[in-house]
């Protein structure tokens, strides 16, 4: 899977998740309140379930999760086996 | 006194999140449910939150799944918790069931152990009155999710003993929790206030007034709140929420409490929210 279909996929789902229509790649989802500390457990299994990776103690690191860009970064590194 | 075994009763919602936050505290547990579906969902969903709640709330130890899941035993055999030295009770807010666990409670449980009534809206007077213990009988109303909320509502009964009061303090420093202790009246503090927040915001969307993101949103930015009435209400469950009203108006036979016809006909629909992946949002 590209690096864009991967973006537009995590930009769909958490969408869908905070009801609004549009989202800057950038933007912290958590520092702006968009989403609270529980989506980040919804968002990881999402992860897992739909881009067949497996996320480790050693990734749970919040700057992989901030927005659309880090997520999608991290995927696709994880896609890569460069993470383990 | 250090807890070592706490026995669970209900593998829902709140005895998933407690049992999880308990292995996070180091305390083995006893998690009870009716059938074994539900503790293979339990299992399923305590692992998922033991591999990940640590991110959402980075004082939460990065345990071994294996290790960790093998502190609990999952059986659908109340006796089991014969060997438990606390009990949290978490099954659904419905007086029947209750009272039936309590029942079986009292003839398995050793003489000295506390049971906490995890309850939102019954009386923990109440439950009490059917027990043989009501001095060891108190209401711990845990937050959801318990393993990411640092502070929880107790409830003194009219008979709870100080030494009970003492032995819940306890537990709950053992989970790093905060207790604010109040008196026995249904729906307590938080529940009594919240529910009538939910229910007016559902009425506000019933009767077209705002849209439900309108209404949280203007809890979230004009008044600073973490969540707004009906993202919460999802939360929690529609259904939970409408049988908390039951009660609420049930107890005070007071109109304010009256649940919004729309929240009833959610329910009907099996739109109850996250668990059911719609409610006032889709999930």
């Amino acid at each position: 899977m590209e690096h864009n279909s991967i973006a537009e996929k995590i930009n769909k789902y958490v969408l869908d998740s905070v009801n609004i229509d549009r989202i800057d790649f950038d933007m912290d989802i958590f520092e702006e309140g968009l989403v609270s500390s529980l989506f980040a457990i919804e968002l990881m299994t999402f992860l897992e379930k739909n881009f067949e990776i497996k996320i480790t103690t050693n990734d749970l690191d919040m700057n992989n999760y901030k927005c659309i860009n880090s997520i999608t970064e991290f995927v696709c590194k994880k896609k890569a086996g460069d993470l383990g | 006194m250090e807890f070592k075994t706490i026995g669970i009763i209900g593998a829902g919602t709140m005895g998933i999140g407690i049992a999880a936050d308990l292995l996070f505290h180091r305390m083995n547990c006893i998690l009870v449910d009716i059938t074994t579906a539900a503790l293979e969902r339990a299992k399923a969903e305590i692992i998922r939150i033991i591999r990940f709640a640590p991110l959402a709330n980075p004082s939460l130890p990065k345990l071994n799944v294996e290790e960790a899941i093998s502190k609990i035993t999952f059986t659908t055999n109340i006796e089991d918790v014969y060997n438990a030295e606390f009990i949290i009770e978490n099954v659904p807010e419905k007086w029947e069931m209750k009272e039936a666990v309590y029942r079986e409670l009292t003839k398995v449980c050793k003489p000295e152990v506390n049971f906490a009534v995890n309850t939102s809206c019954i009386s923990v007077t109440k439950v009490a009155s059917i027990t043989d213990r009501p001095d060891k009988v108190i209401g711990i109303h845990f937050m959801n999710p318990s393993y990411l909320k640092n502070c929880v509502e107790a409830i003194k009964g009219y008979h709870t003993s100080e030494a009970c009061i003492n032995n819940a303090k306890a537990l709950l420093d053992q989970m790093k929790k905060e207790v604010i202790l109040v008196n026995d009246l249904p729906g307590f503090v938080t529940n009594r206030i919240s529910h009538l927040f939910m229910n007016e915001a559902a009425f506000v969307v019933q009767d077209d007034v705002a849209t439900p993101a309108q209404v949280d949103e203007i809890f979230t930015k004009c008044y600073g709140h973490k969540m707004g009435p009906l993202e919460t209400a999802d939360l929690i469950g529609l259904d939970t929420v409408v049988n908390s009203l039951d009660i609420l108006y049930e107890s005070y036979q007071d109109p304010k409490f009256r649940c919004c016809p729309l929240l009833r006909k959610m329910v009907d629909a099996n739109l109850l929210g996250r668990k059911t992946g719609k409610g006032f949002y889709n999930y």
